[in-house]
Protein backbone atom coordinates (compact mmCIF):
# COMPACT_ATOMS: atom_id res chain seq x y z
CA UNK A 1 0.00 0.00 0.00
CA UNK A 2 1.35 3.40 -0.80
CA UNK A 3 2.19 6.36 1.94
CA UNK A 4 -0.53 8.33 0.97
CA UNK A 5 0.29 12.55 1.16
CA UNK A 6 -0.57 14.07 4.61
CA UNK A 7 1.46 17.14 3.92
CA UNK A 8 1.05 20.38 1.83
CA UNK A 9 3.60 20.68 -0.98
CA UNK A 10 5.90 23.84 0.22
CA UNK A 11 5.62 26.73 -3.29
CA UNK A 12 8.23 25.98 -5.22
CA UNK A 13 9.46 28.75 -7.70
CA UNK A 14 10.89 26.54 -10.55
CA UNK A 15 8.99 23.27 -10.43
CA UNK A 16 5.39 22.57 -11.04
CA UNK A 17 4.35 19.64 -9.44
CA UNK A 18 0.82 19.88 -11.05
CA UNK A 19 1.31 16.43 -12.96
CA UNK A 20 3.12 14.82 -10.72
CA UNK A 21 0.38 15.61 -8.08
CA UNK A 22 -2.41 14.69 -10.63
CA UNK A 23 -0.26 11.10 -11.30
CA UNK A 24 0.49 10.01 -7.77
CA UNK A 25 -3.01 10.56 -6.72
CA UNK A 26 -1.01 10.90 -3.31
CA UNK A 27 1.34 8.48 -3.78
CA UNK A 28 4.35 9.98 -1.78
CA UNK A 29 6.79 6.88 -3.00
CA UNK A 30 6.14 7.44 -6.58
CA UNK A 31 6.55 11.38 -6.03
CA UNK A 32 10.05 10.90 -5.13
CA UNK A 33 10.51 8.00 -7.19
CA UNK A 34 9.93 10.33 -10.51
CA UNK A 35 12.01 13.51 -8.58
CA UNK A 36 14.85 12.01 -8.11
CA UNK A 37 14.75 10.44 -11.70
CA UNK A 38 14.62 13.96 -12.75
CA UNK A 39 17.72 15.32 -10.26
CA UNK A 40 20.10 12.24 -11.98
CA UNK A 41 18.63 12.66 -15.28
CA UNK A 42 18.76 16.57 -15.62
CA UNK A 43 22.28 17.15 -14.83
CA UNK A 44 23.21 14.62 -17.69
CA UNK A 45 20.77 16.29 -19.94
CA UNK A 46 22.56 19.42 -18.83
CA UNK A 47 25.99 18.80 -19.43
CA UNK A 48 25.47 16.89 -22.73
CA UNK A 49 23.60 20.32 -23.94
CA UNK A 50 26.70 22.60 -22.97
CA UNK A 51 29.59 19.94 -24.23
CA UNK A 52 27.08 19.92 -27.86
CA UNK A 53 27.06 23.84 -28.03
CA UNK A 54 30.60 24.36 -26.62
CA UNK A 55 32.06 21.93 -29.61
CA UNK A 56 29.22 23.58 -32.17
CA UNK A 57 27.78 20.18 -32.79
CA UNK A 58 24.53 22.45 -33.64
CA UNK A 59 22.24 19.16 -34.82
CA UNK A 60 23.20 17.32 -31.78
CA UNK A 61 22.16 20.25 -29.51
CA UNK A 62 18.88 20.34 -31.63
CA UNK A 63 18.86 16.33 -30.31
CA UNK A 64 20.44 16.88 -26.90
CA UNK A 65 17.50 19.79 -26.23
CA UNK A 66 14.69 17.52 -27.23
CA UNK A 67 15.82 14.74 -25.59
CA UNK A 68 15.50 17.16 -22.24
CA UNK A 69 11.61 17.23 -22.75
CA UNK A 70 10.54 14.79 -21.15
CA UNK A 71 12.04 15.73 -17.86
CA UNK A 72 11.61 19.23 -18.66
CA UNK A 73 7.54 18.64 -19.22
CA UNK A 74 7.11 16.38 -16.04
CA UNK A 75 8.45 18.77 -13.97
CA UNK A 76 6.50 21.68 -15.24
CA UNK A 77 9.51 23.60 -16.83
CA UNK A 78 8.37 23.61 -20.34
CA UNK A 79 5.98 26.89 -21.11
CA UNK A 80 9.17 28.65 -18.73
CA UNK A 81 11.59 27.54 -21.15
CA UNK A 82 9.46 27.38 -24.42
CA UNK A 83 11.05 30.03 -26.10
CA UNK A 84 14.49 28.30 -25.80
CA UNK A 85 13.81 25.50 -26.25
CA UNK A 86 11.82 26.56 -29.45
CA UNK A 87 14.68 28.42 -30.66
CA UNK A 88 17.74 25.35 -30.14
CA UNK A 89 14.60 23.06 -32.11
CA UNK A 90 14.84 25.59 -35.18
CA UNK A 91 18.17 26.53 -35.16
CA UNK A 92 18.27 29.76 -37.07
CA UNK A 93 19.58 32.24 -34.28
CA UNK A 94 22.39 33.95 -34.25
CA UNK A 95 24.75 32.30 -32.43
CA UNK A 96 24.86 34.67 -29.53
CA UNK A 97 21.23 34.48 -29.01
CA UNK A 98 21.35 30.64 -28.96
CA UNK A 99 24.38 30.71 -26.20
CA UNK A 100 21.91 33.03 -24.39
CA UNK A 101 19.39 30.36 -24.78
CA UNK A 102 21.60 27.31 -23.64
CA UNK A 103 22.35 29.11 -20.80
CA UNK A 104 18.83 30.23 -19.74
CA UNK A 105 18.20 26.25 -19.91
CA UNK A 106 21.09 25.88 -17.68
CA UNK A 107 20.62 28.36 -14.90
CA UNK A 108 16.23 27.15 -15.09
CA UNK A 109 17.27 23.97 -14.87
CA UNK A 110 19.59 23.89 -12.32
CA UNK A 111 17.87 25.98 -10.28
CA UNK A 112 14.66 23.51 -10.53
CA UNK A 113 17.27 20.56 -9.86
CA UNK A 114 17.55 22.60 -6.54
CA UNK A 115 14.46 22.43 -5.96
CA UNK A 116 13.72 18.97 -6.48
CA UNK A 117 16.46 18.43 -3.84
CA UNK A 118 15.04 20.13 -1.28
CA UNK A 119 11.87 18.67 -2.36
CA UNK A 120 12.71 14.93 -2.20
CA UNK A 121 13.88 15.88 1.55
CA UNK A 122 10.63 17.06 2.37
CA UNK A 123 9.42 13.18 0.69
CA UNK A 124 11.45 11.19 2.98
CA UNK B 1 -9.36 8.26 -10.35
CA UNK B 2 -11.51 4.93 -11.43
CA UNK B 3 -10.55 1.98 -12.75
CA UNK B 4 -11.78 -0.12 -15.84
CA UNK B 5 -11.93 -3.54 -16.88
CA UNK B 6 -12.46 -5.02 -19.75
CA UNK B 7 -10.53 -8.06 -21.57
CA UNK B 8 -6.84 -8.90 -20.13
CA UNK B 9 -4.08 -7.76 -22.63
CA UNK B 10 -0.27 -8.19 -22.26
CA UNK B 11 1.28 -4.13 -22.93
CA UNK B 12 5.51 -3.19 -23.12
CA UNK B 13 6.58 0.47 -22.77
CA UNK B 14 9.16 0.97 -24.77
CA UNK B 15 10.78 4.37 -24.34
CA UNK B 16 14.39 5.44 -23.78
CA UNK B 17 13.37 7.86 -21.13
CA UNK B 18 13.39 6.20 -17.75
CA UNK B 19 11.42 9.35 -16.38
CA UNK B 20 8.82 8.49 -18.80
CA UNK B 21 8.77 4.64 -18.19
CA UNK B 22 8.03 5.22 -14.83
CA UNK B 23 5.27 7.75 -15.43
CA UNK B 24 3.60 5.03 -17.86
CA UNK B 25 3.63 2.51 -15.55
CA UNK B 26 1.41 4.81 -13.07
CA UNK B 27 -1.22 5.00 -15.59
CA UNK B 28 -0.58 1.94 -16.90
CA UNK B 29 -1.71 0.97 -13.09
CA UNK B 30 -4.87 3.05 -13.49
CA UNK B 31 -6.52 0.32 -16.14
CA UNK B 32 -6.32 -2.93 -14.36
CA UNK B 33 -6.99 -5.01 -17.29
CA UNK B 34 -3.43 -3.85 -18.72
CA UNK B 35 -0.65 -6.91 -17.29
CA UNK B 36 2.73 -4.92 -17.84
CA UNK B 37 4.67 -7.60 -19.58
CA UNK B 38 8.29 -5.00 -19.40
CA UNK B 39 9.38 -2.41 -20.50
CA UNK B 40 12.29 -1.39 -23.15
CA UNK B 41 14.86 1.26 -23.46
CA UNK B 42 15.08 0.32 -27.37
CA UNK B 43 13.30 -0.79 -30.29
CA UNK B 44 15.55 -3.11 -30.95
CA UNK B 45 15.54 -5.02 -27.01
CA UNK B 46 11.63 -4.63 -27.90
CA UNK B 47 11.68 -6.34 -30.88
CA UNK B 48 13.18 -8.89 -29.41
CA UNK B 49 10.61 -9.54 -26.60
CA UNK B 50 7.90 -9.13 -29.19
CA UNK B 51 9.09 -11.70 -31.35
CA UNK B 52 9.12 -14.22 -28.45
CA UNK B 53 6.72 -13.01 -26.10
CA UNK B 54 2.89 -12.42 -26.19
CA UNK B 55 2.35 -8.73 -26.51
CA UNK B 56 -0.77 -7.10 -27.04
CA UNK B 57 0.00 -3.27 -26.78
CA UNK B 58 2.53 -1.66 -26.93
CA UNK B 59 3.18 1.81 -25.09
CA UNK B 60 5.63 3.21 -27.90
CA UNK B 61 8.23 5.88 -27.74
CA UNK B 62 8.86 8.12 -31.27
CA UNK B 63 12.36 9.19 -31.36
CA UNK B 64 14.84 7.12 -29.90
CA UNK B 65 18.28 6.16 -30.56
CA UNK B 66 19.34 3.44 -32.96
CA UNK B 67 15.86 1.97 -34.41
CA UNK B 68 12.86 4.65 -34.16
CA UNK B 69 9.31 3.82 -32.76
CA UNK B 70 7.88 4.24 -36.42
CA UNK B 71 10.55 1.67 -37.43
CA UNK B 72 9.96 -0.94 -35.13
CA UNK B 73 6.11 -0.49 -36.45
CA UNK B 74 7.34 -1.15 -39.76
CA UNK B 75 9.91 -4.06 -39.33
CA UNK B 76 7.09 -6.32 -37.14
CA UNK B 77 4.41 -5.57 -40.18
CA UNK B 78 1.40 -7.94 -40.02
CA UNK B 79 2.22 -9.30 -36.75
CA UNK B 80 2.84 -5.98 -34.55
CA UNK B 81 1.28 -5.95 -31.58
CA UNK B 82 -1.67 -2.81 -31.13
CA UNK B 83 0.08 0.25 -31.04
CA UNK B 84 0.29 3.36 -28.91
CA UNK B 85 2.80 6.39 -29.65
CA UNK B 86 3.86 8.05 -26.92
CA UNK B 87 5.84 11.15 -27.96
CA UNK B 88 7.16 14.53 -26.95
CA UNK B 89 6.55 15.56 -30.51
CA UNK B 90 2.93 16.19 -31.88
CA UNK B 91 5.04 16.74 -35.66
CA UNK B 92 4.46 12.65 -36.09
CA UNK B 93 0.97 12.42 -35.60
CA UNK B 94 -0.07 12.36 -39.63
CA UNK B 95 2.71 9.77 -40.20
CA UNK B 96 1.52 7.95 -37.00
CA UNK B 97 -1.76 7.43 -37.22
CA UNK B 98 -1.06 6.45 -41.16
CA UNK B 99 0.32 3.38 -39.76
CA UNK B 100 -2.88 2.54 -38.37
CA UNK B 101 -2.14 3.08 -34.53
CA UNK B 102 -4.68 3.02 -31.85
CA UNK B 103 -3.20 6.52 -30.82
CA UNK B 104 -0.86 9.06 -30.43
CA UNK B 105 -0.05 11.01 -27.20
CA UNK B 106 2.08 13.55 -26.28
CA UNK B 107 3.85 13.48 -23.49
CA UNK B 108 3.39 14.38 -20.64
CA UNK B 109 0.19 12.28 -20.81
CA UNK B 110 -2.02 13.22 -18.25
CA UNK B 111 -4.56 10.43 -16.40
CA UNK B 112 -7.78 11.85 -18.11
CA UNK B 113 -5.69 11.33 -21.69
CA UNK B 114 -4.59 7.87 -20.69
CA UNK B 115 -8.33 6.86 -19.78
CA UNK B 116 -9.08 8.81 -22.94
CA UNK B 117 -7.12 6.46 -24.67
CA UNK B 118 -8.07 2.88 -23.20
CA UNK B 119 -11.44 3.80 -24.06
CA UNK B 120 -10.49 4.20 -27.75
CA UNK B 121 -8.35 1.08 -27.10
CA UNK B 122 -11.79 -0.62 -26.05
CA UNK B 123 -13.44 0.10 -28.61
CA UNK B 124 -11.17 -1.12 -31.55
CA UNK B 125 -10.88 -4.28 -29.70
CA UNK B 126 -14.42 -4.44 -29.61
CA UNK B 127 -15.00 -3.50 -33.14
CA UNK B 128 -12.16 -6.61 -34.46
CA UNK B 129 -13.41 -8.76 -32.12
CA UNK B 130 -16.78 -8.69 -33.92
CA UNK B 131 -15.04 -8.90 -37.15
CA UNK B 132 -13.26 -11.62 -36.20
CA UNK B 133 -17.00 -13.34 -35.54
CA UNK B 134 -18.09 -12.59 -38.81
CA UNK B 135 -15.25 -13.94 -40.56
CA UNK B 136 -15.18 -16.86 -38.63
CA UNK B 137 -18.66 -17.84 -40.26
CA UNK B 138 -19.15 -20.12 -42.94
CA UNK B 139 -21.55 -18.10 -44.90
CA UNK B 140 -22.85 -14.60 -45.87
CA UNK B 141 -25.71 -12.52 -46.49
CA UNK B 142 -26.10 -10.90 -49.55
CA UNK B 143 -29.11 -8.65 -51.08
CA UNK B 144 -30.07 -10.79 -53.87
CA UNK B 145 -33.15 -8.05 -56.12
CA UNK B 146 -35.53 -8.36 -52.78
CA UNK B 147 -34.54 -10.95 -51.47
CA UNK B 148 -31.38 -11.42 -48.34
CA UNK B 149 -29.82 -14.61 -49.39
CA UNK B 150 -27.80 -16.64 -47.32
CA UNK B 151 -24.96 -17.91 -49.14
CA UNK B 152 -22.42 -20.78 -48.43
CA UNK B 153 -18.92 -19.31 -48.55
CA UNK B 154 -17.90 -22.93 -49.90
CA UNK B 155 -19.89 -22.27 -52.64
CA UNK B 156 -18.20 -19.11 -53.52
CA UNK B 157 -15.75 -19.69 -56.56
CA UNK B 158 -14.32 -15.96 -56.97
CA UNK B 159 -15.67 -12.52 -56.34
CA UNK B 160 -14.53 -9.75 -59.32
CA UNK B 161 -14.82 -5.79 -58.99
CA UNK B 162 -17.29 -3.86 -61.41
CA UNK B 163 -17.61 -0.79 -60.77
CA UNK B 164 -19.48 -0.01 -57.67
CA UNK B 165 -20.59 -3.77 -57.56
CA UNK B 166 -19.54 -6.81 -56.78
CA UNK B 167 -20.04 -9.83 -58.70
CA UNK B 168 -19.64 -13.38 -56.42
CA UNK B 169 -19.43 -16.08 -59.02
CA UNK B 170 -20.80 -19.65 -57.31
CA UNK B 171 -20.74 -22.88 -60.20
CA UNK B 172 -23.61 -22.44 -61.90
CA UNK B 173 -24.79 -19.00 -60.78
CA UNK B 174 -23.68 -15.20 -60.27
CA UNK B 175 -24.49 -12.16 -57.80
CA UNK B 176 -24.04 -8.91 -58.40
CA UNK B 177 -24.27 -7.12 -54.85
CA UNK B 178 -23.76 -3.29 -54.48
CA UNK B 179 -20.52 -2.71 -52.59
CA UNK B 180 -16.65 -2.92 -53.00
CA UNK B 181 -14.16 -5.52 -53.04
CA UNK B 182 -12.86 -4.23 -50.30
CA UNK B 183 -15.87 -4.31 -48.03
CA UNK B 184 -16.41 -7.75 -49.08
CA UNK B 185 -12.87 -8.56 -48.45
CA UNK B 186 -13.14 -7.80 -44.92
CA UNK B 187 -16.21 -10.20 -44.14
CA UNK B 188 -14.41 -12.92 -45.59
CA UNK B 189 -12.13 -15.67 -44.01
CA UNK B 190 -8.44 -14.80 -44.32
CA UNK B 191 -7.92 -18.87 -44.00
CA UNK B 192 -10.12 -19.16 -47.45
CA UNK B 193 -10.06 -16.10 -49.98
CA UNK B 194 -7.27 -14.76 -51.09
CA UNK B 195 -7.22 -11.78 -53.50
CA UNK B 196 -5.40 -12.40 -56.46
CA UNK B 197 -5.45 -8.86 -58.15
CA UNK B 198 -6.97 -5.62 -58.23
CA UNK B 199 -10.47 -6.70 -58.75
CA UNK B 200 -10.52 -10.33 -57.62
CA UNK B 201 -10.64 -12.82 -54.82
CA UNK B 202 -10.43 -16.45 -55.14
CA UNK B 203 -11.47 -19.33 -52.73
CA UNK B 204 -8.40 -21.33 -52.50
CA UNK B 205 -9.69 -24.38 -52.45
CA UNK B 206 -11.73 -24.08 -55.63
CA UNK B 207 -8.09 -23.43 -57.83
CA UNK B 208 -8.27 -26.51 -60.54
CA UNK B 209 -4.97 -25.26 -62.09
CA UNK B 210 -2.52 -21.82 -62.60
CA UNK B 211 -0.99 -21.64 -65.49
CA UNK B 212 1.01 -18.46 -65.94
CA UNK B 213 -0.55 -15.81 -64.63
CA UNK B 214 -4.23 -17.32 -64.90
CA UNK B 215 -6.05 -19.44 -62.63
CA UNK B 216 -8.81 -21.78 -63.60
CA UNK B 217 -11.77 -21.93 -61.05
CA UNK B 218 -14.18 -24.47 -62.49
CA UNK B 219 -13.86 -23.51 -66.08
CA UNK B 220 -13.42 -19.92 -65.47
CA UNK B 221 -10.75 -17.66 -65.84
CA UNK B 222 -9.40 -15.45 -63.50
CA UNK B 223 -5.83 -13.18 -63.75
CA UNK B 224 -3.14 -13.13 -61.27
CA UNK B 225 -1.16 -10.18 -61.03
CA UNK B 226 2.24 -9.85 -59.93
CA UNK B 227 1.87 -7.85 -56.61
CA UNK B 228 -0.01 -10.74 -55.62
CA UNK B 229 1.86 -13.78 -57.17
CA UNK B 230 3.76 -14.52 -54.12
CA UNK B 231 1.43 -14.40 -51.96
CA UNK B 232 -0.52 -16.78 -53.32
CA UNK B 233 2.44 -19.06 -54.38
CA UNK B 234 2.94 -18.78 -50.44
CA UNK B 235 -0.84 -19.80 -50.15
CA UNK B 236 -1.33 -22.64 -52.49
CA UNK B 237 2.15 -24.68 -50.57
CA UNK B 238 3.05 -25.94 -54.16
CA UNK B 239 5.16 -29.02 -54.09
Amino acid sequence: MPRLKSYTAPDYEYIDLSYIEALSNGDLAFEKEIVEIFIDQILEDLNLLNTNFNEGNFNQLKQSAHYMLPSISILGLENRLKTELEALDALDAPYKILKKHVHTITTVCNKARKEAISLVHTLS
Amino acid sequence: MNQVNYTLMNCLIVDDHRIARTTLKKLISLDNSLILAGECSTAEEAYNKIIHDPIDLLFLDIEMPGMTGMELVKSLGKSSPMIIFTTSDRDYAADAFDLNVIDFMIKPVSPVRFLQSMERLREFVKTRTSKTMIRDKDYIFIRDSNTIRRLALDQVLFLEAQGDYVKIYVRDHTYLIHSTLKSVVDKLPDSVFIRVHRSFIVNVSKIDTLEGSTLVLDKNFVPVSDAYRASLNKRMQIL
